[in-house]
């Protein structure tokens, strides 16, 4: 393969990793951007070309976080580094007698874990599209284990601030009949390039409810991606993910999640994206259907403003033999402003003949009619165009079970 | 009470209405009734201030003032309600909430003191009973999934509601039965009032049975070409618009 000149970004990005096929292989591509088929609307090798150093340590006082759970065990991430969770104590994790990480029992059921490195360096080398992933790989692991049986809420909160650099690699597993809730939240001060991982695995009957909120960061370029595999169903029991993304901008963000049903299992994907300014969001999705009777149910709504930028891009891969797959995907976008611009790109790979797949796109304006109607009524045009905005983001959030979540979206939501 | 000046607007190059006078004095009823494609609708959109809708000649007066200046929410708190030949539905927005936003939006425009919670649900569901609305429909959001009839009802249930100066009920009978047309005839012999008029924009005479006009208009051309009373209505009705629509070239 042709060697790629490095950018200054670049070279400073990969100078810190280790000797590994991906960091060779990293090396040759550089990072994704517009020559990227799936970075194309979201250059991010072109908008970061500047040597950034690591992150130093973030010391600024810390506020509330945008959405909180009372119950939640909080972990949080500052600029990438974990803090260790007060009053517990902590336990020396051992590998061939030599100390690899630390380990913490949050509660019964609810085990933390920060490692030295990251998991494996001579891992697979990733799809391109895919380096940043490979990149926040070689962060510090953290684990959380929700264990067999045991249900918890987690909340992982990533600050971030300055304008270094940072990754993180966060892997969660829930086991088999545990359910977690794990609310992520970014919250971005300054002009940091963030590059966030989270791995989910969850066993057979397990269910995860995961919530990622990016409340507005105009100066930041943020990267997080997600993986996530789910188990085959045993007595019928499936394993279930829940996912509610709420992403109001940044100077460039991508959250990207790549989701594999491994067989009979149903998956949430809902996302909802706000964009004023010169703000940018891209929400791209990849599942693939690995075994039978898999279900996928995906909405993505988006609202445009000022000259702001939203990318969707979803793609559904149905394997060979994933028969009785049933997945639908629907992406909106509400355009408040004429510089404002959507892209979008649903996408089906098909490979089995048996299934149910469909996927809906639309972008348009605020429906004229409505809004003359409601003015008509005596509702001012500000009033109304923010009623029908709440009624066009609504549907996304109503479909958020847990009532308090519900409202704490809502709440920032509105607020943007 | 309304009063309308030579209007004339233009629509996508064509001249829609031309040079149309009317006046509709407090407490009378007054229909309009035309053939299609007259201007009946473009009257109606125009004196509502609908964006495009913009008179290049000609003034509407509401009370002796002109309201061309005013936004459509400042012409609605005015007094100024029109009854939607189609009315849209608005998927996500809570009926009762958007009516009540709308209800307390003009009282606060007017200066007057807004409606509790508990009040509004009180008058709201004295309508909604009135109108043949049942509460189950009226938990969707706003004419989400009602039928052509339901949407009507449910304009002469903001009709009832909002209780406006000046009503203009542009083809309110469209797509009506006949106890739906006899609602329609009891909410504005309720509402019927030495302050309060109306501009009934109709096609047929049937609707007239319920709701007795002091005044009948034919509008042909894009201006009134006739006046005349009650019985005019049974006269357009047996022998057509074609005589007065000649009268227009």
């Amino acid at each position: 393969m042709a060697t790629i000149q490095l950018t200054p970004f670049e070279e400073r990005l990969f100078a810190d990793l280790p000797e590994s096929a991906v960091t060779s292989a990293l090396r040759e591509r550089g990072l994704p951007g517009r020559r990227t088929e799936t970075w194309k609307w979201s250059d991010l090798r072109g908008a970061e070309r500047e040597p950034r150093q690591p992150s130093s340590d973030f010391s600024a006082p810390v506020g509330d976080a945008p959405i909180a759970l009372d119950d939640a065990f909080v972990l949080t991430l500052k600029n990438g580094r974990p803090v260790a969770p007060a009053g517990i104590e902590p336990k020396t994790i051992l590998s061939d007698g030599v100390k690899v990480g630390t380990t913490y029992v949050v509660d019964e059921g609810l085990i933390v874990s920060f490692y030295q490195n990251g998991r494996e360096s001579d891992g697979e080398v990733q799809a391109p599209g895919q380096e940043l992933a490979g990149v926040a790989e070689f962060a510090p692991l953290i684990s959380i284990s929700v264990l067999p049986g045991f249900e918890h809420q987690v909340a992982v909160r990533r600050l971030s601030n300055g304008n270094g650099q940072h990754s993180d690699n966060l892997f969660v597993t829930v086991g088999a009949e545990g359910r977690a809730t794990l609310i992520e939240t970014h919250e971005v001060a300054g002009a940091p390039f963030v590059n966030s991982r989270t791995e989910i695995e969850l066993d057979h009957k397990a269910t995860c409810d995961r919530y990622v909120v990016q409340p507005e960061a105009p100066g930041a370029v943020i990267v997080h991606s997600s993986i996530v595999r789910l188990d085959e169903q045993v007595d019928d029991e499936l394993a279930r993910l829940n996912q509610t993304t709420l992403a109001l901008g940044a100077k460039l963000a991508r959250h990207e999640t790549r989701l594999t049903h491994l067989g009979e299992s149903a998956a949430r994907l809902d996302a909802l994206y706000r964009l004023d300014n010169d703000l940018h969001t891209d929400i791209t999705t990849h599942v693939t259907f690995s075994g039978e009777d898999a279900e996928t149910d995906q909405l993505v709504k988006g609202i445009g403003d000022g000259r702001s930028r939203g990318v969707f891009q979803g793609k559904f891969l149905v394997e060979r033999g994933a028969q009785k797959t049933d997945a639908q995907m629907a992406h909106h976008a509400l355009l408040l402003s004429k510089g404002a611009q959507i892209n979008a790109k649903p996408e089906l790979e098909i490979y089995a003949d048996d299934v149910e797949c469909a996927h809906g796109n639309t972008a348009g304006a605020l429906d004229p009619e409505a809004l003359f109607y409601m003015r008509q009524r005596g509702v001012p045009e500000e009033e109304a165009r923010a009623l029908l905005i709440d009624a066009f983001a609504g549907e996304v959030l109503q479909r958020i079970p847990d009532a308090t979540i519900r409202a704490g979206f809502e709440e920032i939501f509105r607020r943007a | 009470m309304l009063n309308i000046q030579n209007l004339t607007v233009t629509l996508g190059g064509n001249r829609i209405l031309d040079g149309l006078s009317l006046e509709v004095p407090a407490g009378e009823v007054h229909a309009i009734m035309g053939p299609n494609g007259s201007g009946k609708s473009t009257l109606s959109y125009t004196v509502a201030g609908r964006e495009d809708y913009t008179p290049s000649e000609g003034d509407i007066l509401l009370k002796g003032e002109s309201v061309l200046e005013m936004e459509p929410n400042e012409r609605s708190a005015s007094g100024v309600f029109l009854s939607f030949q189609q009315p849209p539905a608005i998927p996500g927005v809570a009926t009762m909430n958007f009516l009540r936003t709308a209800l307390n939006a003009q009282k606060k425009a007017r200066g007057e003191e807004e409606m509790s919670s508990a009040d509004f649900l009180k008058v709201f569901r004295e309508h909604a009973k009135t109108v043949g609305l049942s509460p189950e429909k009226l938990k969707r959001p706003f004419n989400d999934g009602y039928s052509g009839g339901e949407k009507k009802r449910m304009e002469m249930l903001q009709m009832a509601l909002f209780e406006p100066r000046f009503c203009i009920m542009d083809e309110t009978d469209s797509g009506l039965d006949i106890d739906a047309l006899r609602m329609v005839g009891d909410v504005v012999n309720s509402l019927r009032s030495p302050e309060r008029g109306f501009l009934v924009i109709t096609h047929y005479q049937r609707l007239l049975d319920y709701v007795k006009p002091d005044r009948i208009h034919v509008l042909a051309g894009g201006r009134i070409v006739h006046s005349g009373g009650p019985e005019l209505a049974r006269e357009l009705e047996e022998s057509g618009y074609e005589q007065f629509a000649s009268e227009a070239a």
